[in-house]
């Protein structure tokens, strides 16, 4: 952690840093099972704090939409819903309603997966596979006829001399060829729960790692210089052994802790699709799904079952919708409402104590995405809330789901940046291009 | 629905004592604040507000940020208040009809006159829910039944051991059986036009005493803050709100029920107690759903909680309830300026174990009621309670 930038150093990295295990003890989470030594209760010894954690995101089955799916339109009125009009966003996409917006890929909400194309390309000092989904571009006609997000903003994630993106050039046989950036999948994911509350946690390893040079995000020169998001899942591993993580669960340390699943086809024998787990959360009050790939803090990519790319480094946040920005910010919020017993799921439940304790997701809120606003960039710059003694005290705490309903907040000072300061960027980005709006 | 079958009123006559309140007159007087009123986007951030982009609305309409709706006005954030074009009529015998324009169902005037749209009004020209009127050559209309007394004073007193249901509530204007401010115009395409009645058989001259405010609300409805003939102006209250989390600003009108017309500043519009209701998005329903809470969070000690909504606070405080409406125009398609009021109750439970909070979307509303922590009044199923009321919007601020 010591190549952290200063930002990142005083925000929540240093949180937790202050953290510690008070046993001493680290009752690792494996990430490729969800299993730990822990007996049927739970209860494998060590103090409280420092139990198991289920990793809830990353298992494959949880129905990622089920905690925030809007409710039937129909209830409390008296009529049945298919005496309703269809959604007004089958009008216009943005009006309220369902939209797909990565229309590359096909969402199974029931899984909570999307399945995408799976990209083949190569890195050009070593030739090796290098496996990649594409999810955004600046390039607006080619992101709709390829069924991408458009981020206008990542034209400004490219700054030479920087590694904040890689270079890429197209084939003659349509695959890329990156100029640099390697990923090492074979660490195991584990968190460990702080002593006084879950975050900020005693330990927090991220599943996958970027070299120094690894960024998801690459330039190509000869396709007019647009940038891609192009997060790498697997790293120089052979097709047939790819093709064996269909029927099988997939060996997560040969690929990224999101994939639930990788197959061969359809048609010739070197098409693939992946299918990763998604993450809910809320875009100006929308429930959402989103991808997590990557994060430049190796406890964020932890807790987001994403890769560790330092390379993310380099892209400069707190400037939000300004000239140059290349992010988005993204606001999450460390003490959010937690459920008051495992048998009952609190409707205000949010934040990364609730993700750490209970397994399903921190319920992060978004800020522009496409059909909502003209500022989507898939680079979120963390906004780190916490609810102060005194909301929680008056009882003010709730789930909050829209930018400015929790900049409100700050303005009053019932949430606050870590340890009592002033709210805004904490430099840690995560890399999560939105899927799906739900409403 | 007759003020006397309102459960509301029977439920605040079955109150053995009740305290005296203030009045919740926030809807004319309380509203200088906008309380949901979005911060700016620098909050938090590391540049000054001139540094960022213009709001996403500006560049489509459909995207977030402020947006005025009803621009047939000039909205004034400051004072929260919409001056708007008067527009003058009479009945048949002569009598003064003094109104606005606000929803249409004819989707090209409504965008020539800055009026929204909304093609449910066709569904509610239904027997006596709509008065008819003629265009005449002075452009005036000449409207063949209702009337409005604007005479009576608006009270409202708090009920015990809960402020809502009142004790007592009285609107301070009330309409004959025929008054509705809907209007179908036999001359300008049978259209439906939302046309709320301002004031009713008062002289020009008279009213032109309150140009420069100080309106007399015996002669003019309690919305009203200034009025003009001679500039052929209006100038009304809004209240707050939410659409699908947005916040946004809307007239209050007309409500079909004696106490709900009370709480909301409105005029009691017997016509429109036969407007069908529940029936929501499905063919020939004019009513597009309104989510309002009876028991919300209140203040704590004398400060604005940042969760605050519902009855009980907006006759404690002063302030608005907060309500949630359903589609508006630019969020959805189903928009109608006539509400369905949906009535909920946080449960006992629900308040125990800490789930209450300031609801701000109406399908987070309808999973709350599917988990069962909110429900109809007194526990009984959640929906229509019968009551409409006629809010026409004016203003997303986001």
């Amino acid at each position: 952690m010591t190549f952290l930038s200063t930002r990142v150093s005083t925000g929540l990295i240093a949180l937790a840093l202050a953290a510690a295990c008070s046993s001493g003890k680290a009752p690792a989470i494996n990430a490729s099972n969800g299993e730990s030594n822990s007996d049927n209760n739970g209860n494998n010894g060590l103090a409280p704090s420092c139990k198991p954690v289920n990793l809830g995101p990353l298992n494959g089955g949880q129905a990622s939409g089920s905690e925030i799916n809007p409710a039937p339109a129909s209830v409390g009125a008296d009529i049945p819903a298919t005496y309703f009009g269809p959604p007004p966003s089958s009008v216009n996409p943005k009006l309220v309603g369902p939209v797909q917006l990565l229309k590359a890929g096909t969402v199974d909400l029931d899984k909570g997966t999307i399945t995408l194309p799976f990209y083949k390309g190569r890195l050009g000092t070593t030739g090796k596979s290098v496996w990649f989904i594409l999810t955004d571009t600046d390039d607006k006609e080619n992101a709709d006829a390829l069924g991408l997000n458009f981020s206008a903003k990542l034209a400004y994630a490219y700054a030479p001399g920087t590694k904040a993106t890689r270079t890429g050039t197209v084939a003659n046989d349509g695959t890329i060829t990156f100029d640099q950036g390697t990923v090492d999948f074979s660490p195991v994911r584990k968190i460990v729960p702080g002593a006084t509350s879950p975050f900020p946690p005693a330990e927090a390893v991220a599943g996958s790692k970027g070299n120094a040079d690894y960024s998801p995000l690459v330039k190509l020169t000869n396709a007019g210089g647009h940038t891609y998001n192009a997060p790498v899942l697997a790293f120089d591993v052979a097709d047939d052994t790819l093709a064996g993580f269909c029927d099988n669960p997939p060996d997560k340390s040969l690929v990224h802790d999101r994939v639930v699943k990788i197959c061969r086809g359809p048609g010739k024998s070197n098409n693939f699709t992946v299918t990763l787990a998604l993450t809910t959360g809320f875009s100006f009050g929308r429930p959402i799904v989103y991808i997590s790939t990557e994060s430049n803090d190796p406890t964020t990519a932890a807790l987001e079952g994403a890769t560790f790319a330092p390379a993310l480094l380099d892209v400069i946040v707190g400037r939000d919708d300004s000239a140059f920005s290349a992010i988005e910010r993204l606001f999450a919020i460390a003490n959010g409402p937690q459920n008051l017993s495992p048998n009952e799921v609190n409707p205000q439940r949010q934040g990364l104590n609730s993700a750490i304790a209970d397994g399903r997701g921190p319920l992060n809120v978004f800020g522009g995405i496409p059909t909502i606003a003209t500022d989507y960039s898939p680079l979120w710059d963390v906004n780190l809330g916490v609810w102060t003694a005194d909301a929680i005290a008056k009882g003010y705490r709730s789930r909050v789901d829209e930018e400015f309903q929790i900049l409100g907040l700050v303005t009053r000072g019932f949430l606050t940046g870590p340890g009592g300061k002033p709210f805004g960027s904490t430099g840690i980005i995560v890399n999560c291009p939105i899927v799906k709006r739900l409403l | 629905m007759s003020s006397s079958k309102s459960p509301f009123a029977s439920a605040a006559r079955l109150l053995a004592s009740a305290t005296l309140a203030a009045a919740a007159l926030g809807a004319t007087s309380a509203r200088a604040q906008i309380e949901n009123n979005p911060p700016p986007p620098s909050i938090g951030s590391d540049i000054p507000a001139t540094y960022f982009g213009p709001a996403p609305s500006s560049v489509d309409k459909f995207l977030v940020g402020p947006l005025q709706l009803l621009t047939a006005g000039k909205v004034d954030l400051n004072a929260v208040t919409v001056t708007l074009p008067l527009y003058t009529g009479q009945l048949e015998d002569g009598r003064k009809v003094w109104s606005i324009l606000t929803d249409t169902d004819d989707e090209a005037n409504a965008e020539a006159l800055g009026l929204n749209f909304s093609s449910k009004l066709t569904y509610a020209a239904l027997c006596g829910t709509a008065r008819h009127a003629v265009a005449e050559l002075d452009g005036s209309l000449t409207f063949d039944v209702g009337k409005v007394d604007f005479s009576p004073e608006r009270t409202i007193t708090a009920g015990s051991p809960s402020a809502f249901p009142p004790k007592v509530a009285n609107p301070g204007s009330v309409g004959d059986k025929n008054y509705t401010p809907l209007v179908v115009i036999s001359n300008a395409g049978n259209h439906v036009y939302n046309a709320p009645m301002v004031a009713f058989d008062v002289s020009a001259e008279e009213l032109n005493k309150s140009c420069d405010g100080n309106a007399d609300h015996s002669k003019v409805h309690d919305k009203v803050v200034k009025i003009c003939p001679r500039d052929g102006t209006v100038t009304l209250a809004l209240t707050v709100g939410f659409s699908f989390s947005r916040p946004v600003l809307y007239l209050s009108t007309e409500a079909n029920d004696a106490v709900v017309a009370a709480l909301e500043g409105a005029t009691l519009a017997p016509g429109l107690v036969n407007i069908p209701v529940g029936r929501d998005d499905s063919a020939l329903s004019p009513v597009e759903r309104i989510f309002v809470h009876t028991n919300g969070p209140a203040n704590v000690n004398g400060e604005v909680n940042p969760q605050r909504q519902g009855l009980n606070s907006a006759i404690t405080d002063g302030r608005g309830p907060l309500n949630v409406l359903g589609g508006i125009p630019t969020i959805a398609t189903d928009y109608s300026p006539i509400w369905d009021v949906n009535l909920g109750e946080w449960t006992q439970e629900a308040i125990d174990k800490g789930y209450r909070s300031r609801m701000t979307d109406e399908f987070q509303i309808l999973g709350m009621v599917v988990r069962g922590f909110l429900t109809g009044p007194g526990g009984k199923p959640y929906g229509s309670t019968g009551f409409v009321v006629n809010c026409p919007i004016v203003q997303r601020l986001l």
